[in-house]
C-alpha cells in the first residue's frame, strides 16, 4: 500500500515545484497547496496507514493496541490549519501585487521600485 | 591583583565617561583621567619592586587565561603609554574643543590606552592577541574621527584591514604555537621551546607571527597605511602612530626574540625588513611636504630600526633598541604633538606653507629645534645617548652583517639629519607670497607647551643621574652572565665614548648637505614609487575583492524565485543522494522486507482514489484557465480527505474537507476579477524544470517509503493513548492531544491563524482605502 502512497507523494511534490518555478504568480500559490498536501501525505504515511481503526475510544475499542498511533494525525491536523492560514495570505498578497504592479509575472518583481 | 588594576583603570575612564557626559569640558577631562593617573602611581610605586603575577583560568581547554605578569621593562614601558597618554589627553582637550565628538573620541581614546596597557602587561598570547585586536579597533576610530571626511574614512578602513588582516595572521601563529607545544603562556613556552627544533611546521608559524608584526608596526612593504593615516587628529598620530600602537609590534619582538632566538628565519625576516624599512623610511620622509606624513615616515624608519636590532638579537643590541625605543617615544609623541600644535594655530598642514613662522614665534622654534635635535641625535639628547650605545655596540661585533647594518645605519641617519635640515630650515624662510599673519590665542600657547615639555624631558633625561639610572636598569635583566662589577665597568666606559663622535659627525655633515641639496631641489611632495607601488596593490585587491563578491552575490541573489528555488532543490537532492548511497544497503533491506511484510492489501478503490488524485495534479498542471485549475485543485484536496477517511482519520478528514471547501471558495473570490495572463517560460528552461522536478518527485517518494518503514525510536504515542482517557477524560485521542497535552502548540498555531487574519484583512482593507481616496 504504501509504494502507492509514495507515488502520489512524489508526483504532488513534483507538480509542486514544477507549478512554484513558473512565471505566474498564481501558480505559485497553486503549488505551494500542492507541496503542502504533500508534506501532509507525507508524515500521515510515515506513521503507519491502518483502516477501521480510528484513535476513538468507544464501547467497542477499549484496548490500546487496537487503534491506530494518533500523534501523526494531531501533526498533520496542525499543518492543515496552518497551511491554510499561508495560503490564504499568500493569496491575498498576490492579488494586491497584482492590482498594484498590473502584472502576474514573477520575473517583474526583480526590481523594487515601481514602474 | 595591582597589575590588573593597571590594566583595567584606563577602562573605568570609559564607564566613568557616561556618568560625566554633561559636565564642562575641561572638568570632564580632569575626571576622566584620575584612573590613568591611579594607574600610574601604582606601577611607578612598584618599578623597583616585583609586581605579583596575577593568574585566573579562563578558557583553560583552549589555552586562553587571563594571565599577566610584568617585568621591569613591561613596567617601564606601562609607564609610558600611562604618561604620554595623560598629557596627549589634556592635548586633546585643547586641541578638540571644538568637536562635538569629543565624547566619543574620549571613549575610544581610553579603549585604546587599557588595551594597549593589556598588551604589554599579557603573559598568555591569545590574550594579548585580544588586546592587539581591540587596539587595530579602537585606532579604527580613531583615525576616522573625522568621520565625514573620505579621506579619512578610507585610510581608517586601510588601517584596519591591514593591521586586523595581519592580526589575523598573527592569531593563526599562535594556534600553531599551541599545536606545537600546548601552552601559550610566555613563561612556560619559553621551557617548553628550548627543547623543540625547527621544522617547516615552525616556519610557518614564525612567518605568520611575523606577518603580524610587520603589519602592526608598518614595516615595508606593509608601510604604507601608517602615512595614510595621517587623516587621522594629531593627538591620536602622537599617541597611536608614534609612541604606543606600532610599538606593540616591536613589543611583541622582544617579547618573543627569547623564544624564538635559535630559528634563523626569525632573525633574517626581522634584519632585512626592518634593515629596508629604516632605509626606505627615511628616504621617503626628505621627499614629503606634509608635516604630519614626513613625520610619520621617519616613524617607519625607526621602526625599522628597533626590528632590525631585534632581529640581530645579541642583548646588547636589544638593550639598544628598548633605549632607542623610549627616546623615540618621546621625542616623536612631542613632534607629532608640535605638527598639531601648529595645525591648530595656523591651519596649515604643509611645511612649505608655514614659511615665516619660527621668525614670529620663538616658542616654536625652540620647541622645533630641541624636538629635531633628539630627532637627529645630537649630544646631550637622551636619543643621542641610545644611538651611542648602539653604534658602540655595532662597533663589538665582528661579522660581516653587522658591518652590513652598521653601514645601513649611517646612511638611514644621514637621510634623517637630511629631513630634520629640511624640516628647520624651510619655515625660516621669509614668507614672500602672502602677507599672511598667523593668528595666536591662548589655546595655541596651552598646545604648545606640551610639546615643549616632551622636548625638554628628551633633555633633562641623560643630565638627570636619577633618571639614566632608570634606563640602566633595563640592562642587568637582559644580561644575566655580567657580573655587577663588569657591569659599572660598561656603564663607565659609555661616558668616555666622545671618540666614537666621528661616525656621527659624518652622519650630521651628509645628512644637513642632503636636506639643503633637498630644499634647493624643490621637487617634492611626490610619493616615491616603490610606496606607490604598495598602495597601489593594496587598491587593486580591496577593489577586486569587492568586485568579485558583487559579482558572487549577483549571481546567487539575482531576485527570480526560480534560480533560487532551483538552487535550493538541488542542494537538496545533493545532499539525499549523498545520504542515499552512503546507506543504501540498510535502507533497501528496510524497504523490501517492509513492503514484503505489511498485510494490507490494495484494493480497486484505492486505485481509483489515487488516479482521481494523480487526475487532479495534471488538471491544475494543464489546466487553461484559472476557473479549471481551482477546480481540479478542489479534486485532489477532497481526494485528500477522502484518503484520511479511510485510513482511519476522521477528525483528519473532516478538517480537510472544510479547510478545502474555504480555500477553494478564496481562490474563486480573489482571482474571480483578475485577468487571464499565460505567460511562458523558454523551451529549454521548461525541460531543465522537469527534469529537475522529476528527480524531486523520485527522491521525496523514496523518502516516504523509507520513512514509514524505518522506525529510529520507540513511539511516544502510548503515552498519550493510555492517558488519554483516564487522565484527561477524552475518548478522542487526536481532540485531546491537541486541546490537552499539546494546548500551548494549539495557542501557537491560534496564533499564527490570527496574525495571517489580521494581514490578509490589512491587506483587503488598504486596497479599499486607497480607492477611497
Amino acid at each position: 500500500m504504501e509504494w502507492l502512497f509514495a507515488i502520489l507523494v512524489g508526483c504532488l511534490y513534483s507538480a509542486g515545484l514544477y507549478l512554484m518555478l513558473q512565471r505566474n504568480m498564481f501558480k505559485l500559490v497553486l503549488g505551494m497547496c500542492l507541496i503542502s498536501h504533500g508534506a501532509n501525505l507525507l508524515i500521515f504515511t510515515a506513521g503507519g496507514l491502518t483502516r477501521n481503526l480510528p484513535p476513538i475510544f468507544s464501547e467497542v475499542t477499549s484496548v490500546t493496541s487496537q487503534i491506530t498511533d494518533p500523534l501523526p494525525q494531531a501533526f498533520v491536523l496542525t499543518a492543515i490549519v496552518i497551511s491554510f492560514g499561508v495560503t490564504a495570505f499568500l493569496l491575498v498578497l498576490v492579488h494586491r501585487t497584482h492590482k498594484t504592479l498590473n502584472t502576474d509575472d514573477i520575473d517583474d518583481l526583480i526590481k523594487t521600485d515601481l514602474q | 591583583m595591582f597589575i590588573l588594576l593597571i590594566v583595567f583603570l584606563p577602562f573605568l575612564s570609559v564607564i566613568l565617561l557616561s556618568g560625566v557626559f554633561s559636565l564642562n569640558k575641561i572638568l570632564r577631562a580632569i575626571i576622566l583621567s584620575i584612573p590613568p593617573f591611579l594607574a600610574l602611581f601604582i606601577s611607578m610605586s612598584y618599578l623597583n619592586k616585583q609586581l605579583p603575577i596575577f593568574q585566573l583560568n579562563w578558557l583553560p581547554t583552549l589555552g586562553i587565561d587571563l594571565y599577566f605578569e610584568s617585568s621591569y621593562f613591561q613596567l617601564l614601558f606601562g609607564i609610558f603609554i600611562l604618561t604620554i597618554g595623560i598629557f596627549i589627553h589634556f592635548f586633546a582637550t585643547i586641541y578638540l574643543q571644538k568637536d562635538p565628538s569629543l565624547n566619543s573620541w574620549f571613549f575610544w581614546f581610553f579603549t585604546f590606552m587599557g588595551s594597549m596597557l593589556g598588551i604589554v602587561f599579557s603573559a598568555n598570547l591569545f590574550l594579548l592577541f585580544l588586546f592587539w585586536e581591540l587596539t587595530s579597533l579602537a585606532s579604527f576610530f580613531l583615525i576616522g574621527h573625522y568621520h565625514e571626511q573620505e579621506e579619512a574614512r578610507k585610510s581608517a578602513w586601510e588601517a584596519l584591514l591591514i593591521t586586523g588582516g595581519g592580526g589575523l595572521c598573527l592569531l593563526t601563529g599562535f594556534i600553531m604555537l599551541f599545536i606545537l607545544t600546548g601552552t601559550v603562556n610566555l613563561p612556560e613556552l619559553q621551557d617548553k621551546f628550548n627543547s623543540s627544533e625547527s621544522s617547516f611546521f615552525l616556519n610557518t608559524a614564525v612567518s605568520l607571527i611575523l606577518l603580524g608584526i610587520m603589519t602592526k608596526s608598518a614595516q615595508y612593504p606593509f608601510h604604507f597605511w601608517l602615512p595614510d593615516a595621517m587623516t587621522a587628529p594629531a593627538p591620536a598620530s602622537a599617541y597611536l602612530h608614534s609612541a604606543t600602537m606600532v610599538k606593540a609590534g616591536v613589543f611583541l619582538t622582544f617579547r618573543l626574540s627569547p623564544i624564538f632566538s635559535n630559528i634563523y628565519l626569525w632573525h633574517a625576516l626581522l634584519i632585512t625588513c626592518g634593515g629596508f624599512t629604516f632605509f626606505w623610511g627615511a628616504f621617503c620622509s626628505l621627499r614629503e611636504d606634509s608635516i604630519k606624513k614626513a613625520l610619520a615616515y621617519t616613524t617607519v624608519s625607526t621602526l625599522g630600526l628597533l626590528t632590525c636590532l631585534i632581529g640581530i638579537g645579541t642583548p646588547e643590541m636589544i638593550y639598544s633598541a628598548m633605549l632607542l625605543l623610549f627616546a623615540h617615544a618621546i621625542y616623536k609623541a612631542g613632534l607629532f604633538l608640535f605638527a598639531g600644535s601648529i595645525e591648530f594655530s595656523t591651519h596649515h598642514k604643509y611645511l612649505s606653507k608655514i614659511k615665516g613662522l619660527w621668525l614670529k614665534q620663538p616658542l616654536f622654534l625652540i620647541t622645533a629645534l630641541l624636538l629635531i635635535l633628539s630627532l637627529a641625535g645630537v649630544p646631550l639628547t637622551f636619543s643621542f645617548y641610545a644611538k651611542e650605545e648602539l653604534i658602540h655596540t655595532l662597533f663589538q661585533l665582528d661579522s660581516i652583517n653587522a658591518l652590513i647594518v652598521t653601514l645601513l645605519i649611517v646612511i638611514g641617519n644621514i637621510l634623517l639629519v637630511g629631513f630634520a635640515t629640511r624640516f628647520l630650515i624651510i619655515p625660516l624662510y621669509k614668507n614672500e607670497n602672502r602677507e599672511e599673519t598667523f593668528q595666536f590665542n591662548l589655546s595655541s600657547y596651552l598646545l604648545i607647551t606640551i610639546p615643549l615639555l616632551f622636548s625638554l624631558i628628551g633633555i633633562v633625561i641623560p643630565l638627570s643621574p636619577y633618571l639614566t639610572d632608570i634606563f640602566h636598569k633595563l640592562s642587568p635583566e637582559l644580561l644575566p652572565n655580567i657580573t655587577e662589577n663588569n657591569y659599572t665597568e660598561i656603564t663607565t666606559k659609555h661616558n668616555q665614548t666622545y671618540l666614537l663622535l666621528l661616525p656621527s659627525f659624518i652622519t650630521w655633515v651628509a645628512g644637513i648637505s642632503f636636506g639643503l641639496y633637498f630644499i634647493f631641489k624643490n621637487n617634492i611632495s611626490k610619493e616615491p614609487h616603490l610606496t606607490a607601488l604598495a598602495t597601489r596593490i593594496y587598491q587593486q585587491s580591496i577593489n577586486q575583492l569587492l568586485i568579485q563578491s558583487d559579482r558572487i552575490t549577483r549571481f546567487f541573489q539575482n531576485g527570480k524565485l526560480r534560480s533560487y528555488l532551483q538552487t535550493f532543490t538541488l542542494a537538496v537532492l545533493l545532499v539525499s543522494f549523498i545520504s542515499v548511497i552512503a546507506e543504501s544497503e540498510i535502507i533497501q533491506s528496510n524497504i523490501l522486507s517492509h513492503i514484503l511484510h505489511t498485510e494490507h492489501k490494495t484494493t480497486t478503490y484505492d486505485f481509483i482514489l489515487i488516479s482521481i488524485i494523480i487526475a487532479g495534479i495534471f488538471g491544475v498542471i494543464f489546466a487553461k484557465t484559472k476557473l479549471t485549475a481551482v477546480i481540479c485543485l478542489g479534486l485532489v484536496g477532497y481526494g485528500m480527505a477522502v484518503i484520511f477517511l479511510i485510513f482511519s482519520a476522521p477528525d483528519l478528514a473532516m478538517t480537510q474537507f472544510i479547510i478545502e471547501t474555504l480555500t477553494v471558495s478564496l481562490f474563486v473570490f480573489v482571482f474571480y476579477h483578475l485577468p487571464e495572463q499565460h505567460l511562458h517560460r523558454r523551451r529549454f528552461t521548461k525541460y531543465q524544470n522537469l527534469i529537475i522536478c522529476a528527480i524531486f518527485g523520485v527522491v521525496m517518494g523514496f523518502l516516504t517509503l523509507s520513512a514509514s518503514s524505518i522506525q529510529t525510536h520507540l513511539s511516544i504515542s502510548s503515552y498519550f493513548t493510555t492517558k488519554s482517557l483516564h487522565e484527561a477524560h477524552g475518548g478522542n485521542i487526536v481532540n485531546v492531544i491537541l486541546v490537552d497535552f499539546r494546548g500551548f502548540d494549539t495557542l501557537g498555531e491560534i496564533t499564527v491563524l490570527a496574525i495571517a487574519g489580521i494581514g490578509t484583512y490589512a491587506l483587503l482593507r488598504y486596497q479599499r482605502l486607497k480607492k477611497h481616496e
